[in-house]
């Protein structure tokens, strides 16, 4: 059974008396363990789908399966749960929480979980270590660089070993060279970890780092190849 | 739960200057209502004061049957016995038998109608502040039985002054004709234009003697160490009473003699706690604002929170834990600053002026008031500000627990 299973969905919005069609019978299969980008321009529904694999939004039609559980069918408080424990999630404005330092904001969904203090300081030191960011430890995000600051939303998306993470492209608000060293962190977790990443993107250096690409194009898929 | 509350807490730093502008408007709002309530507080117990030294004493003894119609018939006898009986009541400070009885009192001519106030005048000094008001000539003593000291309108209005001699005429306990001459020895003036216009205090033998009643008295006025032990003071001389077989003595407290005085002073402590929700509601929906404010440019945050696998409930209590936070530290500020200055003023007394000092007096009052403060003052005021404050601040809590993840994403 793939980790996720995408079958014939359908999003559509409605803007005003239009509708939009985000998505348009949209398959696809993902495997514990892949290291996907889906691309595509902006407006092609990259971000739609992310959104609907992590439990944010819903679909019109179609059904969607996330690590055994048909997400179409479950209550609020379920998609809580899901995403709490399942999924992790990696913005493109990092979105850290401002008054935490980079070590209470990777604690933080461990304290949503309700993980004992010195527990979740053992394991959001030790993965901060493993992205490259002890010295930034009790920092707080308005002193950190943008890369660093991605690499805390990494950790703090990793931390509670999700099955998969869900990066919303990641690398849209850093320089070349900080999204390179920022894929380079993440496909390392992929092949050390195992953790299963699947992120939006339109940059081609991240592309190039997939071993999976799936092309959107007015929310229908274009290409699936598979490096 | 600790780990929200220190989010919630640093949170509240995030622009320090709305914040502490916002606690600063309930430390205001917290102490401008200690401040007036404990006016209010300081002048109804200088009413009630007043009441109990000019007027009823904090108990009385009375015939079971006396209260309300104040017929000379229904008076209590063997007042010597029923004297004894209290004298060692716990709390009490002193007692003074009375005879209060109407009558007609003329001079030459003039002739008006008048409240006789019969009193022994040693114990009626150690009662009331009579003795006190005195602004010409001097308080009866033991051995004036035929002198009068009257109302100062009264003797204007009859053209008397003291050492000149006046005549009354009234009915007595047995239906006779009650008459006599007193001669004035002072007049007083209590503030009170209805006693001023018609206060004859006469020695209470020569009322016993002129209104048939011997060794009676339609009332003994009990003065108490506060009006805070009434109650308590009230059952100990009851059973005092019974302990002497008295049956057909009751203890009446003054709030039933005057129930004006103590309705005037509810009426006006509930109209006053409406103007005070009404001017903190106007203050709380600024300050609401500022909660709300601090919700809508956080929207998109919010989204994170939820999409980390927040559940709503934890973010609503987050958001109100902020409010709240923010209420509490300005509660603390407003009563760390309205405290010491209302002890002061309870202290040094505010004082109205002279201008006031008329005004002031036909409600009983002087011209210095003394501010206090009691718990009932901190609490509604706390109460009050509280309450208004953190209602309002559910509206937030409440849009919070109802955001959709995917839709606080989208918020810029």
């Amino acid at each position: 059974m793939p980790l996720v299973s995408v079958k014939n969905v359908n999003k559509a919005y409605k803007t005003g008396a239009t509708e939009v069609h985000a998505l348009r019978g949209v398959d696809l299969d993902l495997e514990t363990g892949e290291f996907t980008a889906i691309a595509g321009p902006s407006g092609s529904g990259k971000t739609t789908l992310l959104n609907i694999i992590g439990g944010l939004d819903t679909i019109s039609d179609g059904s969607v399966v996330v690590a055994d559980q048909d997400i179409s069918g479950l209550k609020p408080r379920q998609l809580h749960e899901l995403r709490l424990y399942q999924i992790g999630f990696v913005f493109q404005a990092y979105n850290l929480i401002p008054v935490l330092t980079a070590c209470e904001n990777v604690e933080f969904t461990m304290l949503l979980q309700g993980v004992p203090r010195d527990e979740r300081r053992r394991r959001a030191t030790e993965i901060l270590d493993r992205v490259g960011l002890t010295d930034q430890m009790h920092r707080r995000p308005a002193a950190m660089s943008g890369g660093q600051q991605q690499r805390v939303a990494v950790a703090r998306a990793i931390v509670t070993k999700p099955r998969i993470v869900l990066a919303d492209e990641p690398t849209a608000n850093l320089d070349s060279q900080t999204g390179t060293n920022l894929m380079a962190v993440m496909k390392q977790l992929n092949e050390e970890e195992a953790i299963t990443f699947l992120f939006s993107t339109h940059d081609q250096m991240v592309m190039s780092h997939a071993r999976r690409l799936i092309r959107l194009h007015d929310g229908r898929v274009e290409s699936d190849t598979t490096a | 739960m600790f780990d929200i509350l220190r989010i919630a807490w640093r949170n509240i730093g995030r622009n320090r200057r709305r914040s502490v502008l916002s606690a600063a408007a309930v430390a205001f709002a917290v102490a401008v209502l200690c401040f007036s309530m404990a006016l209010q507080q300081g002048s109804y117990a200088q009413m009630i004061h007043n009441t109990v030294r000019n007027r009823t004493g904090h108990l009385q003894l009375q015939h079971v049957d006396y209260w309300p119609d104040r017929e000379l018939t229904k008076r209590m006898t063997g007042i010597d016995t029923l004297m004894t009986a209290v004298a060692d009541t716990p709390h009490m400070v002193a007692a003074a038998p009375r005879i209060q009885t109407a009558a007609l009192v003329s001079s030459d001519d003039r002739t008006f109608g008048a409240t006789i106030q019969g009193v022994s005048p040693e114990a009626e000094t150690m009662v009331s502040t009579a003795a006190d008001k005195v602004i010409t000539g001097r308080f009866l003593t033991d051995t004036d039985i035929d002198g009068a000291v009257l109302g100062s309108m009264l003797a204007r209005n009859l053209g008397v002054s003291a050492g000149d001699e006046i005549v009354f005429v009234g009915q007595a306990a047995d239906g006779s004709i009650a008459a006599g001459t007193l001669t004035v020895t002072g007049t007083i003036q209590s503030g009170m234009s209805e006693i001023d216009r018609s206060l004859v205090i006469m020695h209470v033998r020569h009322v016993q003697t002129a209104f048939s009643m011997p060794d009676a008295a339609t009332e003994i006025a009990i003065l108490l160490e506060s009006d805070r032990v009434r109650s308590a003071a009230h059952d100990a001389i009851a059973d005092c009473l019974r302990a002497v077989k008295a049956e057909h003595v009751a203890v009446v407290e003054w709030p039933t003699v005057l129930p004006g005085v103590e309705q005037s002073m509810k009426l006006d402590w509930i109209s006053g706690l409406i103007m005070y929700v009404i001017l903190v509601c106007v203050v709380g929906f600024g300050i609401a604002n500022t909660y709300l404010m601090a919700y809508l440019e956080r929207i998109h945050e919010f989204g994170v929170l939820l999409s980390l696998g927040m559940r709503p409930r934890l973010l609503s209590m987050l958001v109100y834990l902020e409010s709240a936070l923010l209420t509490l530290a300005g509660i603390a500020t407003g009563l760390a600053a309205g405290v010491p200055i209302v002890m002061y003023l309870n202290h040094v007394g505010l004082n109205f002026g002279k201008q006031a000092e008329t005004l002031m007096a036909s409600y009983g009052l002087s011209a210095v008031v003394y501010p206090q403060l009691s718990p009932l003052v901190v609490g509604c005021a706390v109460g009050i500000v509280g309450g208004v404050t953190l209602t309002l601040a559910l509206y937030p809590a409440i849009r919070a627990a109802n955001l959709k993840p995917v839709e606080a994403l989208r918020h810029a």
